[in-house]
């Protein structure tokens, strides 16, 4: 290996690193200067000595057990739920031509914001929602039932919202996933040993494809566990999940409250690192313990009823998903409407008076200021990536498993704990309430879901084109432009407009770091939630719903119209 | 037992890729189907075990012991399926994978004892704990044949068995083949586009590409 060779590898292996741990640098000295408070010791606040007083005082917290078993059940179960649900429609659909729709369904669910989805999900579940409304055209109700369907105690709303916004992205990390595995060949073989298609995939390809997909399912537990937004709108209220909990704490006048917050958010690092632990050991005792089911012969009577059980949840998810789509169109153009009418007074007053234009234009800047800084981060780090993998395969293995583990890190954290670390860092820099800063915290969680859309498709390229394209255009800049991100188009459009929706969706990383001068369009919505106007919840949800949808046709658009008009080849031929 | 193909045709896009294909294949023997790639070889075996994609079209019957398996789907025809690729599953041992195979009527008590045995007659006793990672192809194969025939089939197809073996393993693995399927009494078919993997010259259909049978 020549000198210049080791030098490159050598320089592109620190550059990427760098980048890692800057972008890692706000996630752990957020979590670092959240653990000071959470032992009493703030002395902004006057608190200069460590003590367990603020520990004695969250355990003194009426309900906490409450707060946290809802936590608790809310978070497993929905992940569970999704989890199952997931593999079912993977398990009915792969090779049928169900599974393309499937996949085109896939970018336009995972772009829906979580709170735009609770807010059409709870005008269509509560007792004078449109379910109700219709219920009443047969059952002859005057009155909406006496029906605690949203914010009810048990969490199940809150389950079914985080179900509804899980799956799609599980079966999106299952799919990529699935093409690893020999999927046909194993479901012939199966089938020819007398095996069910269900129970194959049950004992053949599930016990392989877990471990792959492992780490997003951790992301959709702390993502559960800790989400604040969508448990304001559609969650309990009394008492509410820990994270909510958390939220009002910091939120409270009395500052003393942010020593108990400090503490309650070190809690729920610890509720989440046990739940981590919870479902490791399980996989493990179940590894274990179910060896002999594995090789028991059965061939299975379930598999059919699993199979469409799995059908008819995911059709009901995306009926569910469209009709609060619908609800929140129906909302925002609505003066008045009586319960049981069917068909609403309209009226545009909601719109006239919503005052969205400044919402729009921060979401706007930041949201492609985030995404876009995003993708080129992660074009960075996967070509410095595929570098190092030219230089040595094992290098090159890794420094991607390095940046892997490294871009889950802030999607494994609960957001509340280092978040609200951050905010105290960044209140004692004076760096809050402006738009970069919000850009810059929003970059935690956009830059994750880029790095990882684009890791696949960066994995796949054949480096042989570039190849071929250097020794045609003895140019590596113009072999990279034309060709590789010619070639790599279509999922760099895709990127962007999953980077965006992520960016849009962001609720806590922007209150936390705008402190409360930047106004986004999620932002404000979540604050419509006490006022209780559903004319103009229905004018946020929409516009926050229409936003990443509109990027996504804007990026499907691009990505159609460059290849088809060939603007990458004319370019190549110029 | 004895399989029958009678008046096998099937179409890709309207093509004609087998035209009319009649057999009889009795227990204990193999027919081989011989050809060039895309001349349908691997199609016929999918139509046989019920796993042909949709965009194929066919007509004929296939007949196993008297019995129409056209409308039967693939895991109720008690059809074995031996792939070039072993497909292993490498998230079970050796034993667990023959285990795996065995119906549903063997008693916990008796599935080590028919697994040890099963080894025992590949000549691979105390393998059972092994990870499958840890086989040589030949033995990679054989376990894999193995775990086709204790799941009982009433006939088993072949799909190029032994191409991925080198030399010396093809001889052995050949005569190990063969040898089991006289002992299992099953009929046999196999797909290969090797003249010297042919047991029997008299039962050999030559395919041409997307073409009839000589």
């Amino acid at each position: 290996m020549s000198i210049l060779q080791v030098s490159v590898r050598a320089v592109s292996l620190l550059l990427a690193l760098g980048i890692v741990a800057l972008f890692l640098f706000p996630v752990l000295a957020g979590v670092g200067s959240v653990m000071l408070p959470a032992f009493g010791y703030m002395p902004v606040l006057g608190f200069e000595t460590l003590s367990l007083a603020c520990w004695q005082k969250l355990l003194e917290t009426p309900a906490l057990i409450e707060m946290l078993v809802l936590s608790l059940w809310t978070s497993v179960s929905s992940t569970v739920l999704s989890l199952l649900l997931a593999f079912g429609v993977i398990c009915c659909t792969w090779g049928t031509p169900l599974w393309h729709k499937v996949l085109r369904w896939l970018a336009p669910l995972m772009a829906m914001p979580h709170v735009a989805l609770a807010f059409g999900v709870m005008f269509v579940l509560m007792p004078s929602g449109l379910l109700a409304r219709l219920i009443a055209v047969f059952a002859g109700w005057r009155l909406p039932p006496d029906w605690q369907t949203i914010q009810d105690q048990y969490g199940i709303s809150l389950i079914l919202i985080l179900m509804i916004k899980e799956t799609p992205f599980l079966v999106f990390m299952m799919a990529a996933s699935v093409v690893q595995l020999p999927v046909a060949d194993t479901l012939k073989l199966g089938a020819s040993l007398g095996y069910q298609p269900g129970v194959i995939w049950l004992k053949l390809i599930w016990p392989r494809l877990y471990p792959m997909i492992r780490l997003p399912v951790y992301t959709v537990l702390a993502f559960s566990i800790s989400v604040v937004d969508v448990a304001l709108v559609i969650g309990p209220a009394n008492p509410p999940a820990f994270a909510v909990q958390i939220f009002q704490w910091i939120n409270d006048p009395d500052l003393t409250k942010s020593l108990l917050a400090a503490s309650g958010s070190v809690l729920l690092l610890l509720l989440m690192a046990a739940v981590i632990g919870f479902f490791h050991l399980t996989q493990w005792l179940m590894n274990k313990r179910l060896r002999h089911w594995l090789t028991n012969g059965h061939r299975g009577w379930f598999s059919t009823l699993w199979l469409s059980c799995s059908t008819k949840a995911w059709q009901g998810l995306l009926l569910l998903f469209l009709s609060g789509g619908v609800a929140l169109l129906i909302w925002s153009f609505v003066w008045r409407w009586r319960f049981p009418s069917l068909w609403p007074d309209w009226s545009l007053r909601s719109w006239q008076r919503a005052g969205i234009s400044e919402p729009i234009v921060n979401s706007l800047l930041i949201g492609v200021t985030a995404t876009v800084v995003a993708n080129i981060i992660s074009v960075i780090l996967l070509e410095l990536n595929d570098l190092q993998r030219q230089n040595s395969q094992s290098a090159g293995q890794w420094l991607a498993l390095l940046i892997r583990g490294g871009m889950y890190i802030p999607l494994l954290l609960p957001q509340m704990t280092f978040l609200f670390g951050v905010q105290l860092l960044l209140l004692q820099w004076g760096a809050e309430g402006h738009w970069l800063t919000v850009t810059g915290l929003h970059l935690l969680f956009v830059l994750p879901y880029c790095f990882l859309s684009l890791s696949g498709p960066w994995q796949h390229y054949d480096q042989r084109h570039s190849l071929q394209g250097l020794l045609l255009s003895r140019s590596w800049l113009k072999t990279f432009v034309q060709v590789k991100l010619g070639i790599l188009w279509r999922p760099l459009m895709a990127s962007l407009a999953l980077g965006f929706a992520v960016s849009i969706a962001q609720y806590l990383p922007t209150l936390f770091a705008s402190a409360g001068r930047v106004a986004t369009v999620t932002t404000e919505a979540v604050s419509l939630v006490s006022g209780g106007n559903r004319r103009l919840i229905g004018v946020y949800g929409l516009v926050q719903m229409l936003l990443p949808f509109f990027v996504y046709v804007m990026a499907s658009f691009l990505s159609y119209w460059t290849i088809k008009s060939g603007r990458i080849t004319r370019r190549l031929n110029a | 037992m004895s399989l029958i193909l009678d008046q096998i045709a099937i179409t890709l896009n309207g093509q004609k890729l087998l035209d009319k294909i009649c057999c009889c294949v009795a227990g204990g023997a193999v027919l081989s189907v011989l050809g060039p790639s895309g001349c349908g070889k691997s199609s016929l075996l999918n139509l046989i075990c019920g796993t042909l994609a949709n965009s194929f079209g066919y007509s004929g019957q296939v007949i196993l012991d008297g019995a129409v398996l056209n409308n039967l789907p693939s895991y109720k025809r008690q059809v074995g399926l031996q792939f070039q690729d072993h497909l292993l599953f490498p998230h079970m041992t050796v034993g667990e994978n023959l285990a795996f195979a065995l119906p549903e009527h063997f008693k916990k008590s008796l599935r080590r004892e028919r697994v040890e045995q099963a080894l025992a007659d590949c000549g691979m006793s105390g393998f059972f704990e092994l990870n499958p990672a840890m086989l040589s192809g030949g033995q990679k194969a054989r376990i894999s044949l193995m775990r086709t025939l204790l799941s009982e089939p009433r006939a088993l197809l072949l799909d190029e068995p032994f191409s991925k073996l080198d030399a010396t393993l093809r001889s052995s693995f050949r005569h190990f083949v063969f040898q089991q399927v006289q002992h299992q009494g099953i009929p046999a078919l196999m797909v290969t586009h090797d003249e010297q993997d042919i047991p029997d010259q008299r039962q050999v259909i030559r395919l041409q590409e997307a073409s009839q049978p000589k």
